[in-house]
């Protein structure tokens, strides 16, 4: 059950007893975004900030001793160190792709409850190990799709559960399109940058500064590039949510994409991956230039998603609504009808869900699952065929090469 | 009634008509005039019109000469007449004498086809032409580039559509130097095509030096004549079997043409000449491609082609039963890009794609077979080549034509300069030149000849003569296929994979992964290797974990024993599935060169679950390194085999050996993780260890099992304990919920409960909830007040009213509850109750009402909109606005001269929504009201709803208003306007910010409307609408605007933006603003380049 804030007293002054810690690992450009936004909240104080690069970690840090009128938030270069503080509740995590699950994993162990950034991680395995820890400790987890917080997602997804559209058909997304692969020389260590903490996990590579700011999300080793944590997530999570596909997926995936033949990336840059449902629903998940050839709709909006049905289509983004027949938008989804649950704010409701300890909207159980549905996609692409898999078993059926991606070898010594 | 719609729709039209002659196209047209030699007209108007048009139109075609002289006292240069009816020889005496040209209309009639126009309007003279409409062709399913290419020596000009074929045959008309000509443009869609013009002269101006070498056709110098000729074969291969005759073939349509288009026409004559091989006959008229004259040819040469050359359907179905049945083709360059909508051609052709680098590239050229007759000119080869080559696309494929040249990739450097369009395959297969057979025909294609020295160089003439001998079927020559073997295709992957490393082109890899047949020995071989680079090899490894099998498992276990590449072998050994690759693991566990890798063998094992792995794990428990010690505890609770479990017992329960029992309890069978879930509950440890058991104990014994100790928990002292007792009770055991929870004795544990009751269906704990709602514990009442929203039914209505009414937190949980209660009955209830509550609980009714979207409350809302209190009144529009269906529409524009002002606006807005509640709305009740208003402030609320409807119907009332005599009757137009949903009344806008004062705030409105719905989604090209939003820019008088039309030339992506943008920013007010739109810009337009 989600409830307001204001229900439960949040707002206005909360003595120090009764606020939340919180503990930030990774502040790049998100990350800090994230301790600017929590430290407004009176019931939240921030008291730790984890990140490998020292001059990223001193400025978050800035923030919330300006914020506190203190110096009292600690500052760590290994996010094991601030995980095992005792007296932090919740950890807030927006690190590159491929740290998430060792991450979320050592969060759990240590009972802290997380605002975890999409995506879920490198690989299904990871993703079903996440959630046996989440599920083992009862922590809060919240995932990072904060779509599911904002009104105009959730207007369409309550459309489509209610019939609104008719017979559902298809479910396109036009997610965001790679940059040129730029060809990255090797270059000198800054100071105040632990690069092998930086790499962690993923395979040894020369530093250059793009690899670690603007570009690792378009290598593989690093992430799934547009197809996920660099956008598709968002959207492939509000697919799920409007097929109220939390706890299953589909059934069977065919992916193609064109990868960049040259440079530092090795994600694909022009892509469409269409997956099918029981039901017989596609998803198709597109860079925007392929959207575009694929359905005129993708002209109103530069990324978002269409929901296409025997009765009209919704089309969602960032910047807000368009339908088929328009009178769609003006539909009110009364409160005897499927309503999904109302948040307004992503942060909000991860805290409200700290202190009543209930799930929020972004639960670990529909983030493993809209993950899936990115990795899905990425091995059907890369070993160029249609895929059948068991959402039950949560396997490719009867396909060992298939099943043979499910995991990833992490670098010596780090574990899931 | 009639009269005042009239009026309407009479100051319409004169608005629209005063907006078209704003935007004084002058300099455009001036530019246009001087640069292309064409003059303009807007409309197509009648003659004698004064001052007299660059062209007029007579609708009737005088027929003595005394009627022609009354019909032109004021004449056009050029004058239009009908196709029927008209004497053309007198018409022509007519035009002679007065030296103008006449003329016919070929948009419809019997003239409409252009091979008829053409025919009708050639005996007469140069001064009788035909007066074009490409819609009026394009709607026929006339090809109009093909029509204006046939017509062009007798075109007088066309009457331009824009939006249909207009770009491209202005482009067109251009290329093709056709001059002088008259266009007559739509009044209408004045500045689209105005935009279309400019951008004409802007390209001309770009391109002008480009296009010199096509244009000097036939007008090679002298110099180069000669030189070409002292390089002209003198013999050419073989013999021909009869005289042939060679059609080259150079129509590029819409576009320039290759700089090299002159000298191959030239050389091609010349070889043809000297060498007696053929006979040359030069041509870019469409016509020449038809059935009838195609037959003449024994080979086309499409020399360096581009566009829709074939004029319709059956010229491209007769040139592909041409090919089919023994014709010949010579390809070259850009013919890979004509008739691109065309499938079949590309199979012809044997390949599509122009994706290439510089026009310099220098590459060095494989001879494939040195014994290949085509080929012979350049020996047995390689030679370095500077041209711009071709990457091919979909069909071409090694498999299906003979390549007879091809890149060497290893000797060239495949990254030189900018790459425009896909550079690279993934097979790295790039050819020069090939023949194939297509059924009975022959066709010779090669990606060279961009540059004109292609065709001044003795080798490449010489291989030319060659090509086009085999195509005309004298040179015999084999064309079957070579496919690459692929055990060499493999090698040459390999070979360029070693010297790989990070950070470098990802080609290498690519093509191994794509390499879906390489066979896994030669990858087992490749780790054995010298000379191969530590990455390659962890390709390689990465490969062998999709495809390896125990075959691999030996090279793969000799990695493991080096600390720099054992972890690549783990990404195999990891997925094989065969035992040896447990135990090569098994094996390099003691031999491991540092505890880091013998940390990874142990997850690697641990992950296959391997049982075996037990003993050696038991041994590591007590280990002094930590690492090594932990991954034991991990890796036993991962194996989770009962021996396994006996060695985590055997040490002490650390949060470490816990976390690893938690592990292995959710790997075990039930009847095993049950007693380790108690044993764990039980212990004294940290309090996360004793939730996460308490957790798994209550999923996975059986309910009465668990439900026990979870009672028991509740009365645990740590809260933690208590809470996951009471959420995991109320999953598995919710009955036994509902009977612990009066046992709950602190406010935090009852207010946990509360939330968890409310999760359960069919819920027995409604009571508990309505106790829980009148205890004087603040949390625990509000608690239990939030909840009803799960459990409340129509009864508790009453309860949850009263507390609505409460000071907060009571207010806001009641009001949450009672907007979220469920069912029917309690929708009743709320009607029901509405009309006879006092004020206060009145009050919070209408909101609940508007927030469910109470239709059926609209009648009550209604009433209240004019009850005497304020409040009541005002809350009632406001959920008038939220419920108000169509058909009360009337009623609350009835309500709209009596409202008071301060709820003006919700009323109005309650009236537009429940209008357009309708699928089809109807904005008639407004309009009937609007025909009967008198008083100033009720029709200014009628223009601001229409305006919030935004249907086309209302459209006439607010432009009518622009010019009302009263001040704010015209700043709610031009605000209505402004927020118009569609951009119908751009035009209106950008009237008013024109001649509006400027800076005053109806100028400031209009134009921020104009600018808005500017960027609303059409068809129009950003191009387009740059030009749009300079004209917003010079209509912008403070720094505000500007700054509004900055932020919109950001989001429109095309040269002139970027030039605004760039003038914006010597503005010291805007130039922030202007420096953060040109950078935007300057990405964007380079992201659309790539």
């Amino acid at each position: 059950m989600i409830v307001p804030g204001s229900a439960l007293g949040l707002n206005g002054a909360v003595p120090p007893s009764d606020r939340i810690t919180i503990g930030h690992i990774g502040v790049g450009g998100m990350g800090t975004g994230h301790v600017r936004a929590f430290v407004q909240n009176a019931d939240v104080q921030t008291v730790a900030i984890c990140d490998v690069r020292r001059e990223h970690r001193e400025a978050a840090k800035s923030i919330v001793d300006t914020a506190y009128g203190n110096k009292d938030c600690a500052l760590y270069n290994d996010f094991r160190e601030l995980l095992a503080r005792p007296d932090i509740d919740a950890m807030v995590m927006a690190c590159p792709d491929y740290w998430h699950a060792l991450i979320g994993l050592e969060a759990a162990r240590n009972r802290k409850d997380m605002y975890y950034e999409k995506p879920m991680s490198m690989s299904i395995a990871e993703n079903q190990a996440m959630r046996d820890a989440v599920n083992r400790y009862g922590v809060v987890f919240q995932f990072g799709t904060q779509q599911r917080s904002d009104a105009g997602y959730r207007f369409a997804c309550e459309l489509v559960r209610n019939g609104r559209l008719g017979k559902m058909r298809d479910i396109m997304i036009g997610t965001a399109t790679a940059p040129f692969s730029p060809d990255l020389p090797e270059e000198p260590i800054p100071a105040g940058f632990d690069y092998e903490m930086w790499l962690g996990p993923s395979p040894w590579a020369p530093f250059n500064t793009r690899r670690c700011t603007r570009d690792w999300t378009h290598i593989h080793d690093y992430s799934l590039g547009c197809l996920s944590g660099a956008w598709g997530i968002h959207d492939v999570d509000i697919a799920q949510w409007a097929l109220d596909a939390d706890h299953s997926g589909p059934v069977e995936v065919e992916a193609t994409g064109v990868f960049p033949g040259k440079g530092l990336f090795d994600t694909a840059k022009e892509f469409d991956a269409v997956l099918t449902y029981a039901n017989g629903v596609k998803l198709s998940i597109m860079d925007m230039p392929t959207a575009v050839k694929k359905r005129p709709q993708f002209r109103l909006q530069w990324m978002c998603m269409v929901f296409e049905g025997s009765d009209g289509w919704v089309l969602v983004g960032r910047n807000g609504l368009q339908a088929e027949p328009k009178s769609l938008l003006r539909e009110v989804i009364g409160p005897n009808e499927v309503r999904l649950p109302r948040s307004a704010n992503h942060r909000r409701n991860f805290l409200d869900a700290v202190k009543t300890r209930t799930r929020p909207i972004s639960h670990i159980d529909a983030a493993v699952r809209s993950d899936a549905v990115c990795h899905l996609s990425d091995i059907s692409m890369r070993l160029g065929r249609k895929l059948r898999w068991s959402p039950e078993k949560e396997q490719f059926v009867s396909d060992e090469a298939a099943n043979r991606q499910l995991s990833r070898t992490l670098r010596s010594p780090w574990r899931i | 009634m009639l009269t005042k719609f009239a009026r309407i729709v009479a100051t319409g039209l004169l608005a629209t008509l005063a907006v078209v002659a704003q935007p004084k196209p002058d300099d455009v047209w001036a530019r246009a005039k001087s640069t292309l030699e064409w003059s303009f007209a807007v409309d197509l108007l009648p003659c004698n019109t004064s001052p007299a048009a660059a062209v007029c139109r007579l609708d009737v075609a005088p027929a003595s000469e005394a009627a022609w002289g009354s019909a032109l006292t004021n004449p056009s240069p050029v004058v239009v007449v009908p196709a029927t009816g008209t004497d053309l020889a007198l018409a022509a005496r007519i035009a002679e004498a007065r030296k103008i040209i006449i003329a016919i209309d070929a948009s419809t009639g019997p003239l409409a086809a252009p091979e008829a126009a053409l025919k009708a309007v050639q005996p007469h003279g140069v001064r009788i032409k035909v007066w074009a409409n490409p819609a009026a062709w394009e709607r026929s399913g006339v090809k109009t580039l093909a029509a204006i290419y046939m017509l062009r020596a007798n075109l007088a000009g066309a009457f331009l559509e824009p939006g249909m074929i207009s770009d491209e045959f202005l482009k067109e008309a251009y290329r093709l130097e056709m001059k002088p000509l008259a266009w007559a443009l739509p009044a209408r869609d004045l500045q689209r095509t105005v935009a279309t013009v400019d951008a004409l002269v802007a390209y001309h101006q770009a391109y002008a030096s480009r296009t010199q070498g096509v244009r000097r056709l036939g007008g090679i110098t002298p110099e180069e004549r000669t030189q070409l000729e002292s390089v002209i074969p003198a013999t050419a291969p073989a013999k021909p079997k009869k005289a042939r005759k060679l059609l080259v073939f150079d129509l590029n349509v819409g576009r320039f043409g290759h700089p090299s288009i002159p000298y191959a026409n030239l050389a091609m004559q010349l070889i043809g000449a000297r060498t007696g091989a053929w006979e040359a006959t030069v041509s870019s008229d469409p016509a020449i491609l038809h059935p009838a004259s195609l037959r003449q040819y024994d080979a086309v040469y499409l020399n360096n082609t581009i566009g829709d050359i074939f004029s319709n359907a059956e010229v491209r179905d007769a040139f592909a039963s041409y090919m089919a049945n023994g014709g010949g083709l010579i390809g070259n360059h850009a013919t890979t890009v004509t008739a691109t909508d065309w499938k079949e051609f590309g199979n012809i052709l044997g390949a599509r794609g122009a994706s290439h680098r510089m026009t310099d590239e220098r590459v060095t050229v494989n001879v494939e077979d040195p014994a290949h007759p085509v080929t012979k000119a350049f020996g047995a080869g390689p030679f370095e080549y500077a041209d711009e080559y071709f990457r091919f696309q979909a069909p071409w494929s090694r498999d299906k034509v003979r390549v007879l040249l091809s890149i060497d990739s290893r000797k060239t450097d495949m990254n030189q300069g900018r790459c425009y369009g896909q550079c690279y395959r993934d097979d790295n297969d790039y050819a020069v030149a090939w023949i194939q057979q297509y059924g009975k025909g022959r066709v010779f294609y090669t990606t060279l000849g961009h540059n004109p020295h292609v065709f001044q160089n003795k080798q490449m003439l010489e291989f030319f003569t060659a090509g086009i001998q085999y195509a005309l079927g004298d040179l015999e020559a084999d064309a079957t296929p070579k496919p690459l073997p692929r055990a060499a295709a493999h090698d040459a992957i390999l070979r360029d994979l070693a010297a790989w490393d990070r950070g470098r082109d990802q080609g290498p890899v690519r093509r191994l992964e794509r390499a879906l047949d390489m066979p896994e020995a030669k990858l087992v071989a490749f780790l054995r290797q010298s000379g191969v680079s530590v990455a390659a090899k962890e390709i390689v490894c990465r490969q062998l974990a999709e495809i390896g099998t125990a075959a691999a498992v030996p090279a793969l276990a000799e990695l493991l024993n080096k600390a720099e590449t054992a972890d690549m072998a783990r990404y195999a050994l990891e997925r094989i599935s065969a035992p040896s690759a447990a135990e090569a693991l098994r094996e390099a566990l003691s031999t491991a060169p540092n505890v880091k890798v013998q940390t990874g063998i142990i997850h690697s094992l641990a992950r296959r679950h391997d049982a075996r792995l037990v003993g050696a794990l038991s041994n590591l428990l007590d280990t002094s390194d930590p690492r090594a010690a932990l991954a034991a505890r991990n890796g036993l609770g991962m194996i989770a085999t009962p021996q396994a479990e006996r060695a985590l017992n055997t040490v002490r329960l650390t949060p470490e050996t816990a976390d690893a029992l938690l592990t292995l309890a959710e790997q075990a069978p039930a009847d095993r993780a049950v007693p380790i879930y108690r044993k764990l509950l039980a212990s004294t440890g940290a309090s996360d260890v004793r939730v996460a058991a308490l957790h798994g104990l209550a999923r996975r014994a059986a309910s009465a099992d668990a439900t026990p100790a979870l009672v028991s928990a509740l009365a645990d002292p740590s809260f933690d304990i208590q809470a996951a007792a009471i959420a995991e009770l109320a999953r598995v055991a919710p009955a036994a919920l509902v009977a612990q929870y009066p046992k709950l004795t602190s406010s935090a544990a009852r207010v946990e409960g509360l939330h968890q009751l409310a999760a359960i269906p069919e819920s027995t704990a409604r009571p508990l909830v309505l106790e829980g709602a009148g205890s004087t514990d603040q949390k625990v009442r509000v608690a239990a007040l939030t909840c009803l929203a799960d459990l409340g039914t129509a009864a508790d209505v009453p309860l949850l009213l009263e507390a609505a009414i409460r000071p907060e937190p009571d207010a806001s949980a009641a009001r949450f509850a009672l907007t979220r209660l469920r069912g029917s009955a309690v929708d009743d209830a709320i009607v029901r109750a509405l009309p006879s509550s006092a004020a206060a609980a009145k009050l919070e009714l209408i909101r609940v009402a508007g927030e469910r979207g109470l239709t059926s409350a609209a009648p009550a809302l209604l009433t209240e909109a004019s009850s005497a209190d304020a409040r009541v009144r005002r809350q009632s529009i406001r959920a008038l606005r939220e419920v108000g269906a169509p058909e009360h529409a009337a009623a609350l524009v009835a309500l709209l001269p009596k409202v008071a002002d301060d709820d003006r606006t919700d009323l109005e807005a309650a009236v537009a929504a429940s209008v357009r509640r309708s699928a089809t709305p109807s904005v008639q009740p407004l309009l009937a009201a609007w025909n009967s208003a008198t008083d100033d402030d009720y029709r200014q609320s009628l223009i601001n709803a229409l305006a919030g409807v935004g249907h086309a119907d209302g459209l006439p009332v607010l432009r009518a208003n622009l010019s009302s005599a009263n001040a704010d009757l015209r700043r709610a137009a031009v605000k209505g306007l402004a927020e118009w949903p569609s951009p119908d009344p751009i035009d209106d806008l950008l009237r008013v910010a024109q001649s509006a004062p400027g800076g005053s705030p109806i100028q400031v409105l209009a134009l921020r409307g104009y600018v808005r719905q500017v960027q609303v989604p059409s068809g129009r090209t950003p191009e387009n609408s740059a030009k749009l939003l300079a004209i917003a820019m010079k209509a912008s008088h403070r720094a505000d605007e500007k700054k509004v039309v900055l932020a919109a030339l950001q989001r429109t992506p095309a040269a002139e933006s970027l030039e605004i943008a760039k003038a914006a920013e010597s503005d010291p007010e805007i130039a922030s603003e202007a420096r953060v739109a040109v950078a935007a810009l300057q990405r964007a337009l380079a992201a659309r380049r790539n």
